[in-house]
């Protein structure tokens, strides 16, 4: 039988690949992973002797079919062909198509006793899966005619026909001669090659779902009992889809729900922005439309022309829309569009409606809405939630030329009066191209967080609440409504009770404010004259001002992470130097505490390679990663020690539980520093460097620790989540998540206490410290430094000239005491 | 005047090259960063690394760079693997059993290495790869007519290649994808290539 060779730059991809293609298959075809390199530092990347070695392993007088992911797979596979002998060389093909599915489709088809042109022509019809129906995988072009034998067969098969039951089908109707097609009536499919895997995974067949297949007569009869025998078995599964009632007709595939008209009640939905807004709603629709009414045209060739200037037009606009944002958009965000302007090129989607213009005559219009409609749907049927967000790129783009088509030219979110904007579907582009200043809240009916829109959105100032569900389409045009970004909540004509009280709420929390910031840049000072730092938490250049302005006498809490998200490779020294620099010169001489970078297995970067981890909160982030990874933490280290020379600056460690830790960071901190003087670079030789308490392990050995840092902050996020084994993120355990709980406050006491006796400082960068309620237990523990959101820092000052440390004392005291969060946080309100 | 290159003096310029490539790591992956997948320092080094753990006794030339072209294509990972791999194996073949080599078997190596680059990576010279360093190089050699001038020339041909580089667009490989943002940089194969044929210079000036 032909041999298949994966060659990957990753061993787990090629061997996850080589372990779904040998279940996909009955009659095991003889299949190779050659992946990665033999390097544990380094393992991506491929070996042109290994993929030799593979290549030999499967060697049949059939030939081997190789398979090759990215560029450099390639030229080794190349390579590994001119490593074998001739002999063996004129019996191995390399495919050039997608690897997984290309893979998949050939090993079905040489199972299915294909020979090497065949598999290879099944591998590259994976490559185009989307052009169902005008020419691609499957199409009519197999010459069969709808006057054959057919018959039709229900599948019941829980997932229908996927996966194995499809491999088993398409092997079963490759043992009979001449054309055969499948059509799925039920979702009223086009007509498919049913001797392609690609033909079959194409119609979609589900379970209950009824197909049809057409064949020759000659074979018919054969071919039927087949796949009646195979169907009677259900395909070797024990599972069947449940029955449809008889009678009731069967729920429409695809039919879309319809939203009813909502007068009242309260919507709930993702929170992307925090904030209130109420006023009118303004329905706007950016759902693709069910239908482009189709016309004949006469000139095809002009048709084409409108077509392309359509797609030229939609291409000037986005560019110019990112022109317009400059610097003002992340790079990760850039993509986004970049991959937009790509699918204005992508012949998946140009090639059916060129054709169809062509060969049919039909209005531009219209098939492009059905090739958008079709591409979205595949993305949007996929698991891998970053490849379903592409469906909604699809639609934008679609959305887009579609309107260049109409010859309506406008962009679409603009509006005249002040609203709260109500999408059914919110598209990236419209984030981009919002007119701000008359949008007073955004709602969605659809995405979520992790949707293109979504990640873009939730860096609006106005409120964002997405997947509020169809009934906000619903909902008539101006009625008044009141959209809550924090609770991730729309209500419908809210009454004047809870306008009221919304209102008593904000007025409250205005005067509050007003009085904070009568008192925003005096010292820090309780009544009883005790001193304390007031600092605030940054988290990118952009806040720097906000920062100085806040009345915080420093920086508590640099968050690097920013720098290294959200881009394509770490950033240099020279970019991170460039920026802390900018971010001390700004504070007016205050301190910047840079945090070295804490990213964890629950935040994805792309370039830095990590595993995935079951655990990340317990896994390998924060100092543990940094320690691994020298080159990057070193540049980090060398970027911040550059800023030192530009004022006051000190470097903080995060996720500390050892000691070893800590002497580990602080060999990488000289190390470095030996580097600059090397270089003649000036910086600060008396930087403090401190490190994070938020490992229960580092609190209870604070005493040690503090005899070897400058500093200590306490994070309380972190060292909550970990003291009470609890997940904050999980709702079914988050109310144990309470940094009032006596436990955690010990634990804050102890590390207070250690590094005071020590003789270095200690303060606390987690959202405890803005805490109006902990402030007076923390300030009798005797923290020194309070580091929290610059808009809480006026209202910090204003808490503390309300309070004498004196009090304070016994109260913390008190709180130690106490049985439960719940009671402490009750003994502090009771004052 | 060096009128033939020994076995010692390959072996000395490979060891020299492994020394340069150990030394410029976070330089030419530095490069890649600008362009690439940032790997190619790393890379290199390990390549080489390899190379002179693996290299056999002896002053079979041949064999030498042979050697080097079986290390590199199994322990680089990246698309320069093959491509020096090719490069080292095209150039071995005529020099198989030689223990000494004359200005016009070097200036055939340089040829046969440049066209196994060329063959492999499918690219010419223009299109901001290493070929822009080893194209003139090979071409400076041969014209000047002896070992040492040729080296020299050879050396100032790769260094003018390569920062002809800078304006370049990248036509082949991952930088192609950047288009006209490939711009105002440096190719980092075409600078790996110079160090390669300046570490060569080095070891025959060191010997004579």
């Amino acid at each position: 039988m032909i041999g298949i060779v994966i060659v990957s730059h990753s061993k787990q991809l090629s061997d996850g690949l080589k372990e779904l293609a040998d279940a996909m298959s009955q009659e095991p075809v003889p299949i190779a992973s050659a992946g990665g390199i033999d390097d544990p530092e380094a393992p991506l990347g491929t070996d042109a002797i290994r993929i030799m070695e593979a290549i030999q392993e499967v060697m049949s007088d059939k030939g081997v079919l190789v398979f090759s992911d990215l560029g450099s797979a390639k030229l080794n596979a190349e390579m590994a062909l001119d490593l074998l002998d001739d002999d063996e060389r004129k019996n191995v093909r390399l495919c050039d198509a997608p690897l997984v599915e290309g893979v998949l489709a050939a090993t079905v088809q040489i199972a299915s006793g294909g020979d090497m042109d065949a598999a290879i022509a099944e591998a590259r019809e994976a490559a185009r899966p989307f052009v169902d129906g005008a020419g691609g995988a499957g199409a009519a072009s197999d010459g069969a005619t709808e006057e054959g034998a057919a018959r039709e067969f229900r599948i019941k098969t829980v997932h229908g026909l996927h996966a194995r039951p499809a491999a088993l089908f398409v092997q079963t109707v490759n043992r009979f001669d001449g054309p055969v097609r499948i059509t799925n009536l039920t979702k009223k499919k086009p007509a498919a090659n049913a001797k392609s895997i690609n033909g079959v995974m194409l119609s979609e067949v589900g379970g209950n779902d009824v197909i049809r297949l057409s064949a020759e007569p000659a074979v018919a009869d054969d071919l039927f009992a087949a796949i009646e025998d195979l169907v009677a078995s259900n395909f070797g599964e024990a599972e069947r889809a449940p029955d449809v009632p008889e009678g009731e007709p069967e729920q429409e595939a695809e039919a879309a729900p319809q939203a009813k008209a909502v007068t009242s009640g309260t919507l709930k939905g993702a929170a992307i922005a925090k904030g209130f807004a109420h006023g009118p709603i303004r329905q706007i629709r950016r759902a693709l439309p069910d239908e482009v009414e189709a016309t004949e045209v006469d000139d095809r060739d002009g048709e084409v022309d409108r077509f392309r200037a359509a797609l030229a037009a939609s291409e000037t606009e986005l560019r110019a829309a990112l022109d317009a944002k400059g610097d003002g958009i992340a790079a990760y965000d850039r993509k986004i569009f970049d991959a937009h302007i790509a699918f204005l090129h992508d012949p998946a989607l140009t090639e059916p409606v060129e054709t169809g213009i062509r060969e049919r005559g039909v209005s531009a219009g219209s098939l492009w809405r059905d090739a958008v409609a079709d591409l979205s749907k595949s993305y949007r049927g996929l698991a891998d939630p970053i490849l379903k967000a592409r469906g909604e790129d699809v639609i934008d783009v679609g959305l887009r030329v579609l309107r260049h088509l109409s010859g309506d030219a406008g962009e679409v979110a603009g509006a005249t009066e002040a609203a709260i904007l109500a999408f059914d579907d919110l598209r990236p582009s419209d984030v981009l191209t919002l007119d701000l200043d008359t949008v007073l809240g955004i709602a969605s009916a659809y995405g979520g967080k992790t949707s293109h829109a979504g990640i873009l959105a939730s860096g609006l100032p106005v409120p964002v609440v997405f997947g509020l569900g169809v009934d906000l389409t619903g909902i008539a045009e101006g009625t008044d409504v009141l959209l809550d970004g924090g609770k991730a909540e729309l209500t419908v004509a809210p009454d004047k009770a809870l306008l009221d009280e919304i209102e008593a709420e904000r007025v409250r929390l205005e005067k509050r404010r007003a009085e904070a910031q009568a008192v925003k840049n005096d010292p820090a000072v309780t009544k009883d004259g005790v001193r304390v730092r007031a600092a605030a938490n940054l988290a990118s250049l952009e806040e720097v001002a906000a920062v100085a302005q806040s009345g915080a006498e420093e920086v508590g809490l640099l968050r690097t992470e920013f720098l290294f998200m959200r881009r394509e490779a770490a950033p240099s020294e020279d970019e991170q130097y460039d920026i802390y620099r900018q971010m001390v010169e700004g504070l007016n001489g205050g301190a910047l505490t840079v945090r070295t970078v804490d990213i964890g297995g629950d935040k994805p970067v792309a370039y830095m390679d990590r595993p995935e981890e079951e655990n990340p909160n317990l896994g390998w982030r924060g100092i543990r990663y940094s320690l691994a990874e020298p080159d990057l933490f070193e540049t980090q280290l060398a970027a911040i020690l550059r800023a030192s020379a530009h004022g006051p600056v000190r470097i903080m460690f995060p996720l500390v539980s050892t000691l070893e830790e800590v002497t580990a960071g602080k060999v990488a901190v000289r190390k470095v520093m030996d580097v600059l003087k090397e270089r003649g670079q000036a910086f600060d030789e008396t930087i403090e460097v401190g490190i994070m308490i938020e490992v229960p392990a580092a609190a209870e050995r604070a005493s040690l620790l503090a005899s070897h840092v400058d500093f200590f902050s306490i994070g309380t996020n972190d060292l909550t989540q970990y003291v009470m084994a609890s997940d904050r993120a999980n709702p079914k355990v988050q109310k144990l998540c309470d940094p009032f709980d006596p436990a955690v406050l010990s634990m804050i006491a102890k590390s207070i206490a250690a590094a005071h006796e020590a003789g270095i400082w200690i303060g606390m960068c987690g959202a405890m410290a803005g805490d109006p309620l902990a402030v007076p237990i923390l300030l009798g523990f005797g923290l020194d430094e309070f580091s929290m959101a610059a808009a809480d820092v006026a209202e910090f000052k204003l808490t503390l000239k309300g309070l004498s440390r004196a009090d304070c004392e016994a109260l913390a005291k008190k709180a130690l005491e106490q049985e439960s969060a719940a009671a402490v946080r009750e003994m502090v309100a009771a004052g | 005047m060096t009128e033939m290159l020994t076995g010692a003096t390959v072996r000395k310029w490979i060891e020299k090259t492994a020394a340069v490539m150990a030394e410029n790591r976070t330089y030419l992956t530095e490069l890649d960063k600008a362009i690439g997948d940032a790997d190619h320092g790393n890379n290199m080094d390990r390549g080489f690394k390899a190379v002179v753990e693996k290299l056999p006794e002896g002053d079979d030339i041949g064999a030498l760079l042979k050697a080097v072209s079986m290390a590199l294509i199994s322990k680089v990972g990246g698309a320069a693997g093959p491509l020096y791999g090719t490069m080292f194996l095209q150039g071995s073949k005529p020099l198989m059993g030689k223990s000494e080599i004359s200005f016009e078997e070097l200036a055939q190596f340089f040829e046969d290495a440049v066209a196994g680059v060329k063959m492999r990576g499918k690219a010419e010279a223009g299109e901001k790869t290493m070929l822009d360093a080893l194209v003139p190089a090979a071409e400076a050699f041969r014209k000047a007519g002896d070992l040492d001038a040729g080296l020299k020339a050879a050396v100032e041909a790769a260094e003018q290649g390569m920062k002809d580089t800078i304006p370049m667009i990248a036509k082949k490989g991952r930088a192609s994808y950047l288009g006209e943002r490939s711009r105002d940089h440096q190719d980092p194969g075409a600078t790996s290539s110079y160090m390669i044929v300046k570490a060569l210079e080095d070891a025959v000036s060191e010997a004579a």
